[in-house]
């Protein structure tokens, strides 16, 4: 009866020590190196679990996209009519567009200026899952580090950003959206003010009106509703030209200093399947 | 049958997090629900139950959270509480519904006590009202169908749990 006592005080004993333990090192590994890279130990369960997910969750895609499907079906006829007109329009573009590439080369040999989006191979992906943890705001996609794909890529939705590479295994990524309220990193932006852009900085995302808030303009400066939001290129990891969204709203900060813009989004956050990775090309 | 539950929440959970989205009222913590009804098929043995859901934590933490020892940690908590409410109420459906909401209001509380602490960022209170408010529903559902089918298939193949 003693020893039977005695071994039940062990095991709670051990079971609260694993608690303090895992406690500690949680903390150590998760707070104190947030940015750190998967360990091949977890990368090797990570894809051997998504693996299996993406297997068992295959019925259930499959009926899903069929059901996706027929409904665009329905809209077809005028997307059709749509697509007709686009296809006129593009036409015009196309040859702008050779022209501006040309002259986007000329510029770049002769001011030496840093990537731009055009040096970038995109990698298409197909999101696996969502984020469980309700605090930060993370999609898993199907492609990783054999596709080539590393930390800090860019992730678009047509030319729109989304997010961050955060971190990769061998066959998947995680993807951090820019809706994340725990965003650390600010993304630097310009605003395309009728001939000129004026310059400033994505910080934070609202929830409740489904805005991004973007400081660091001068109230001096006047920008319209509905201007484009595009990255700047500068800090390394965004290259210049993704569209990010319009502006909103215009407010001034406490102080009567500075503007807060609001800017939304063209994507649709809630119904992301397929996203694109911008590849550096080295 | 306690490995074949707890393997179908934890892809379940994965799965469905692909098409409901954290600001419906529909959002799974099977894995969780399914560390309470599989609790009496242990048959009192705490440190069984511990290791195993030790180990469910860490897969969870590695496939879904990106991190180490996070929900391992969270889910032992969870297991402290499950066994408690075992110990102090008689198994049925009605407490196996007190004990999941129970055990999912102590995850999020849990959950945003971590994020409040040590994330660069204020939360609101209301935020994490509405983060229980939107695991319970589908959650208790879940419970119920769970029980059913557990208690029907124990009961099939003479499954022994404490009572």
């Amino acid at each position: 009866m003693y020893r039977k006592k005695q071994k039940e005080k062990r095991k709670k004993i051990i079971i609260i020590s694993i608690l303090v333990v895992s406690l500690i090192i949680g903390i150590i590994v998760n707070i104190a190196i947030p940015n750190r890279n998967l360990t091949i130990f977890e990368k090797t369960i990570k894809d051997s679990i998504l693996t299996v997910q993406k297997v068992v969750s295959f019925p259930i895609d499959f009926i899903v996209n069929k059901v996706n499907t027929n409904k665009e079906k329905n809209e077809m006829y005028e997307k059709y009519k749509e697509l007709e007109e686009q296809v006129k329009e593009n036409e015009k573009y196309k040859i702008e567009n050779e022209e501006l590439k040309k002259q986007l080369e000329d510029m770049k040999e002769l001011l030496d200026i840093n990537e731009t989006i055009t040096d970038y191979t995109y990698v298409n992906a197909n999101v696996i899952n969502r984020n469980l943890d309700y605090w930060s705001d993370t999609i898993t996609i199907n492609k990783g580090e054999y596709d080539g794909i590393t930390k800090d890529m860019p992730v678009v939705i047509g030319n729109n950003l989304i997010g961050k590479i955060i971190s990769t295994t061998t066959f998947n990524s995680t993807v951090r959206l820019i809706t994340a309220t725990d965003v650390v990193d600010k993304i630097s932006i310009k605003i395309k003010n009728k001939d000129t852009y004026v310059y400033g900085i994505l910080n934070g995302y609202n929830k409740e009106n489904n805005t991004y808030t973007i400081e660091g303009i001068s109230q001096t400066i006047k920008i319209e509703n509905g201007s484009i939001v595009t990255t700047t290129g500068m800090g390394d990891i965004f290259p210049a030209g993704i569209v990010i969204g319009k502006i909103t709203g215009i407010n001034t900060d406490n102080f009567d200093l500075s503007n807060v813009l609001e800017m939304q989004s063209d994507v649709n956050f809630d119904n992301i399947n397929y996203v694109t990775v911008l590849r550096r090309n080295i | 049958m306690i490995v074949a539950l707890t393997m179908i929440s934890f892809f379940l959970d994965g799965i469905l997090s692909k098409y409901i989205l954290p600001t419906t009222i529909f959002l799974p913590l099977f894995t969780i629900v399914s560390l309470v009804i599989i609790y009496p098929y242990f048959n009192n043995n705490n440190f069984r139950y511990f290791r195993f859901i030790a180990l469910v934590g860490l897969l969870y933490d590695i496939a879904y959270f990106n991190t180490l020892f996070y929900n391992f940690f969270i889910f032992i908590a969870l297991g402290f509480i499950i066994g408690l409410l075992n110990y102090l109420l008689s198994n049925n459906l009605y407490t196996n519904l007190l004990t999941t909401i129970i055990t999912i209001i102590t995850y999020r509380i849990i959950l945003f006590l971590m994020v409040l602490i040590f994330k660069n960022h204020t939360y609101l209170l209301s935020e994490l009202l509405q983060s229980i408010y939107n695991s319970l529903v589908l959650n208790i559902i879940y419970c119920v169908i769970v029980y059913i089918l557990t208690e029907v298939y124990s009961r099939k193949y003479k499954i022994l749990r404490c009572k």
